[in-house]
Parts: C-alpha cells; structure tokens; sequence
C-alpha cells in the first residue's frame, strides 16, 4: 500500500462521519447524502496529490464535499422541472424514513434551514455544526471571512425568529 | 439552539462501516481504471511506434526499389537511343 492509499484511509476512517452529517444536513435525504458521500471520497481520492499542506486537509475535504453538493443541486434542479429545490427538500424533511420526528427541535431547525439562501445554509453548517473557523470556511465556499461573518449572522437572526414564532 | 439535541437525522444501523468499505472498494477501482490505462496507453504507443517504423522500412525499400530501376534506366542501351534522339529532335545533330 503506497503513501496516497494509506493517507487515504485515514481520511475515511476519520472524516467519513463529519462528512456524511455535512453533506446530510444540506441535501435532507439519507439516500442523497449515502451517494454523495461516496462520490465524493471517490474524488478525494482521485485528487488527493493535490492537497500538499495537511493542516489545510479538513478545509480541503469539506470543500470536495461542498463541490459535490452544490453539482447535485444544479443538476436536481434541472430534474425537477416545476417544482422547485426548496420543495424537494421540504417534502424530504417531511417524509424520510430516517427522520427521528420525536426530535421536534432538530426538526424545527433543520426546516429553518431550508428557509435560507443556499449561501447562508452552507455557513450556518460549516460554523454551528462543524465547527470551522471563518478562514477555513472562506476556503471552502471562495467567499471573504468578513461577508461570511454577515451571512452566519443573519442566517442566525433568522432562524432565532422562527424558532421564537413557533414556540 | 443547543447544538446537541439538534440533530433529527438518523442512519441505518451499521452505516458508516459500510460507506468506509465502500469508499475504500471506490478508491481501489479507480486504482483498477488507472492501471488498464495505463497499459492501454503504452501499447498505444507501441502499435504507433510499430507502425511508423514498417511506415518508414516501406519507404526506405521503395526509395531504393526506384533509385535502382532509375539507375538501370539510365544504364541502359535504350537510354542511349532516347538521348541521341533527344539530340537529334532538339539540336538538328546527327550522330
């Protein structure tokens, strides 16, 4: 096993997880999110030569991930025709099989998400649940850390609100 | 917000195990479609190399086949005949 198979494990033993539950939380669907996250351990595979600096690694996979979503999105787009791509992932919220609907909060959050821009969602994600710093976010989604600071606080204002309405 | 009971999302059971063998399968098919590739690459290369040298072995023997049939040409008693009429027609010469 050469240096890039080994390097390789050691991602998916480590990064499988956090990955799945990132791309889990923009894309809704388990079935969607098993996909998307083979292809893309699939592409880090492939392009793993390139990442030379391995404290950028975390950044790194989780924008191969973000990459692989954002492709899904387009291309669901396209498959959906009338409806739009915030109703395909409502309806998913609402009728997956693996949606512990007990966990009315969780439930009430990640429905607040869906009612954010594409942009606010990925920085909520990044920051709340995956704990990334600003630089390492700007990494990912090519935005400056100062609009990210914006984008996560309104995405975090807005979803205050909601939740407060609802209760 | 709290961050830990935020979480609805649930898996099948035995998941991650499976998508971390999966993933591993992927890495090594990939591994498979380089490697055919790269074979289907050299021998690519080496019919190419192949062709362009029986291309140039042709080549070389025509070459040589008409240099000699020129050279014979040239040799010959009805050469001699082609000239001196050559002469004749150009020059009014007799020989």
């Amino acid at each position: 096993m050469d240096r890039v198979d080994q390097r390789f494990e050691k991602i998916v033993q480590e990064y499988s997880e956090p990955l799945y539950w990132h791309i889990r939380r923009l894309v809704v669907s388990h079935e969607d999110a098993q996909d998307l996250l083979q292809d893309t351990l699939v592409t880090v595979y492939r392009k793993l030569w390139q990442l030379r600096d391995p404290s950028k690694e975390k950044a790194w996979l989780f924008r191969c991930a973000t990459n692989v979503v954002n492709h899904f999105f387009r291309r669901k787009k396209r498959e959906l025709g009338d409806r739009t791509l915030d109703e395909y992932l409502e309806q998913t919220l609402r009728d997956s099989e693996y949606v512990n609907y007990t966990e009315a909060a969780g439930v009430k959050l990640q429905k607040g998400l869906l009612t954010l821009t594409p942009q606010q969602r990925t920085v909520f994600t990044l920051r709340y649940y995956d704990e990334l710093d600003y630089g390492e976010i700007a990494r990912i989604t090519g935005s400056k850390p100062e609009t990210l600071k914006v984008s996560y606080h309104n995405a975090k204002e807005k979803l205050k609100k909601i939740i407060e309405e609802d209760e | 917000m709290s961050k830990n009971s935020s979480n609805p999302f649930t898996v099948p059971e035995g998941f991650f195990e499976e998508a971390r063998s999966r993933a591993v399968a992927g890495a090594s098919e990939v591994r498979r479609r380089r490697r055919n590739a790269g074979i289907a690459l050299i021998s690519g290369a080496a019919a190419l190399a192949i062709v362009v040298a029986a291309g140039t072995m042709m080549r070389s023997r025509t070459a040589a086949r008409l240099y000699d049939e020129s050279a014979g040409w040239l040799a010959s008693a009805e050469y001699d005949v082609f000239l001196a009429n050559e002469l004749i027609y150009e020059n009014g010469m007799d020989y």
